[in-house]
């Protein structure tokens, strides 16, 4: 269980800054100002891993998975994928990445051509691929009938399908490359649960069969738990803790981690339990304060919080966490130490 | 107790090819006084509507064709469009899922809220405006003054959710209908607006219609659910009845294919096929389709709602 698989995807101190746009009035005067959207992040992927990337929206999360694809360029660290920095590469090398690496979105009416039929939304990817112009339509034909759909809606047009059926049309798209990484953003945020469960257990038969390796983002913590081997959770531009799913969600270590858990409803389970609500909301990403930026909201903050980011401190050979409570040289009473496992400890489902 | 409000057999249709096809076929529902009664269902089954039919804004084309909703006994359908106004605000207020939109960027937040105090309570602007004051106040909003001056823009998603209860509650209704009002929102926010509406209902002695998709969420707020598909109620029972022994095979389905934390597993149950497409003739009853226990009577017959111990099931199996 503690074997760290050969990482395939390292990030190393990732930056992401969006400058903001101003009016030319304020461009006279004031200085540029930029939102700081990724601040430093180290993250690796291992062979064969599904780690999931938690938080809410404005965490970075979205941008972290872009800056993965290049989809976005970073502002500083590096991206190597299998050993190759990929960090500046020029688009023509990148080539050869983005056969390999794919990534899928959560809306999937605007990842389809609505002016292409599935058949034609599947060609170019096979024809960058390499298959033949005549081999295309029986290739296209094996692709729709891995995600549950077959040949025949090689003729259909994006608007004739359901929402799941669009999102496994999306998915064989980003298959018809043969990918070993597989990026989902939100894959099943827009779906209902029944459906949801469907794409889900696609995506995990696909995994196994095809050996991806996946990052799966996600703002919903059972989703994460059900299907990810690891998990990052994220605030503010920073992965605040990480560690094997399992053990981050029964015994959560950033107070950040915990409010997440415990704000998560837990049905039948949760009736009656005290609903203390984590205060507050998420920082401004354009005047980041200085010192952890989950300081204003901690209900264990402490005077250095305020004063100097935390630094990562390995609690295990997988597990990591951005806290001060944990820093030996914050020397603090015992009782200052996060509430333990047991305080918020996962209470069974409602079944 | 007399129910504060009775739906009967509503019905709800839209235009389509072949003539008017139903959206809400036939829905069954009461909220007790001080009740919070959620109504779940996926998208299209037609919770929506149920509860826009309430405040009668069902907008032409669609059209209400039948059924009946008594609120404190008197008949909704039948009001006039000035009763109607009467009885939007000052009894029953709804709130949506997304709050940027439920608000005029143009306008301050101050300036909204007095408006909605002046059209439903008749007083000068000067005393509503240290009523709206109170109303930011109330619905947790830091220095409620001075943020009056302020515009939707410069709150934040969960803050505008608060405003909008705020703007909800501000005429004392005795029925909140929430719709969605928290999917659009981080967790963390969710729980804090959940919260919120937890408070208020106990000092204002709402009453609350609590439309979600989140069973977990259901399962922690409300004290009964009713699960909707395909525009009618599937089954209806006091929550902790309908989670520990869901009796319609859809309820059973649905609270299956929730992922929960604390299990973990490789498959999640998942319920195969899709709703049937609105306008589809229904002859039987609508999960027949995708019902592991179907019968042959499911395809001809519609199962009615009928009580099995505390809790009401249109199921012939049940």
């Amino acid at each position: 269980m503690t074997a760290v698989p050969a990482p395939v995807m390292e990030l190393t101190g990732v930056r992401k800054e969006f400058a903001l746009r101003r009016g030319w009035l304020s461009a006279l005067t004031d200085r540029p100002r930029t939102v700081l959207a990724l601040d430093g992040v180290d993250l690796t992927v291992g062979e064969g891993e599904v780690i999931g990337l938690v938080g809410e929206s404005g965490s970075g999360k979205s941008t972290l998975a872009y800056a993965m694809v290049r989809l976005v360029p970073v502002t500083g660290g590096t991206i190597r994928y299998r050993g190759v920095d990929v960090t500046h590469q020029a688009r023509r090398p990148l080539r050869a990445f983005w056969r390999r690496v794919q990534i899928i979105f959560q809306d999937t009416h605007s990842s389809l051509n609505p002016r292409k039929t599935l058949g034609q939304a599947l060609q170019d990817p096979l024809r960058v691929r390499g298959v033949s112009r005549a081999e295309r339509p029986v290739e296209a034909g094996n692709l729709l009938t891995q995600v549950g759909l077959g040949p025949q809606f090689l003729h259909r047009y994006p608007h004739e399908l359901s929402g799941g059926q669009r999102q496994r049309v999306v998915i064989a798209r980003a298959l018809a490359m043969s990918p070993e990484f597989l990026i989902a953003d939100e894959p099943v945020s827009s779906l209902d649960v029944s459906l949801q469960a469907q794409i889900l257990n696609l995506l995990m038969q696909l995994r196994a069969r095809l050996n991806l390796s996946m990052l799966f983002v996600s703002h919903d913590l059972a989703l994460v738990n059900h299907i990810t081997n690891r998990v990052a959770v994220m605030y503010a531009g920073r992965i605040v803790e990480v560690g094997a799913t399992p053990e981050v969600l029964r015994a959560p270590a950033h107070p950040y981690t915990q409010a997440l858990i415990a704000a998560t409803p837990k049905g039948l389970a949760g009736r009656g339990r005290a609903h203390e609500a984590l205060a507050g909301d998420p920082p401004d990403p354009s005047s980041p304060s200085a010192g952890c930026r989950f300081a204003p909201r901690c209900p264990h903050v402490m005077p250095v919080c305020r004063e100097v980011a935390p630094a990562a401190v390995r609690l295990s050979v997988t597990r990591a966490t951005e806290c001060h409570l944990f820093d030996a040289a914050a020397i603090q009473p015992a009782d200052a130490r996060p509430r333990g496992a047991a305080d918020v400890a996962l209470n069974g489902g409602t079944r | 107790m007399a129910a504060l409000l009775e739906i009967r057999d509503l019905r709800i249709a839209f235009p389509h090819a072949s003539g008017m096809a139903e959206a809400v076929r036939g829905v069954t529902l009461d909220v007790q006084p001080g009740e919070a009664v959620g109504l779940v269902g996926e998208s299209g089954s037609g919770k929506t509507l149920t509860a826009l039919a309430v405040m009668r804004l069902i907008d032409a084309p669609g059209r209400i064709v039948g059924g009946s909703i008594r609120f404190r006994g008197q008949e909704v359908l039948s009001l006039s469009d000035a009763e109607c106004r009467r009885l939007r605000g000052r009894q029953i207020s709804m709130i949506f899922q997304d709050p940027l939109t439920s608000l005029n960027p143009a306008f301050t937040v101050g300036r909204q809220l007095v408006d909605v105090i002046v059209t439903h309570q008749g007083i000068s602007r000067r005393l509503a405006a240290a009523r709206a004051a109170e109303v930011l106040s109330v619905v947790g909003i830091p220095r409620p003054e001075r943020r009056l001056a302020s515009y939707p823009h410069e709150f934040s998603g969960g803050m505008r959710q608060r405003v909008l209860i705020g703007m909800a509650v501000a005429c004392r209704p005795s029925l909140l209908i929430a719709d969605e009002p928290t999917t659009a929102l981080d967790v963390t926010i969710q729980a804090q607006v959940i919260a919120l509406i937890r408070r208020l209902r106990v000092e204002l002695g709402l009453s609350v219609l609590f439309i979600t998709h989140n069973l977990d969420l259901v399962a922690e707020f409300c004290d009964r659910v009713a699960v909707m598909y395909a525009g009618a109620v599937m089954e209806e029972a006091p929550t902790e009845a309908l989670f520990s022994t869901p009796r319609h095979p859809y309820t059973r389905a649905l609270i299956r294919c929730v992922p929960r934390l604390g299990e973990s597993g490789v498959t999640l149950d998942s319920i195969e096929g899709a709703p049937p497409s609105p306008g589809s003739a229904l002859a039987g009853c609508a999960f027949a389709s995708r019902c592991p226990i179907v019968m042959d009577r499911c395809w001809t017959e519609a199962p009615p709602l009928r009580a099995v111990g505390s809790q009401r099931v249109a199921c012939w199996a049940a």
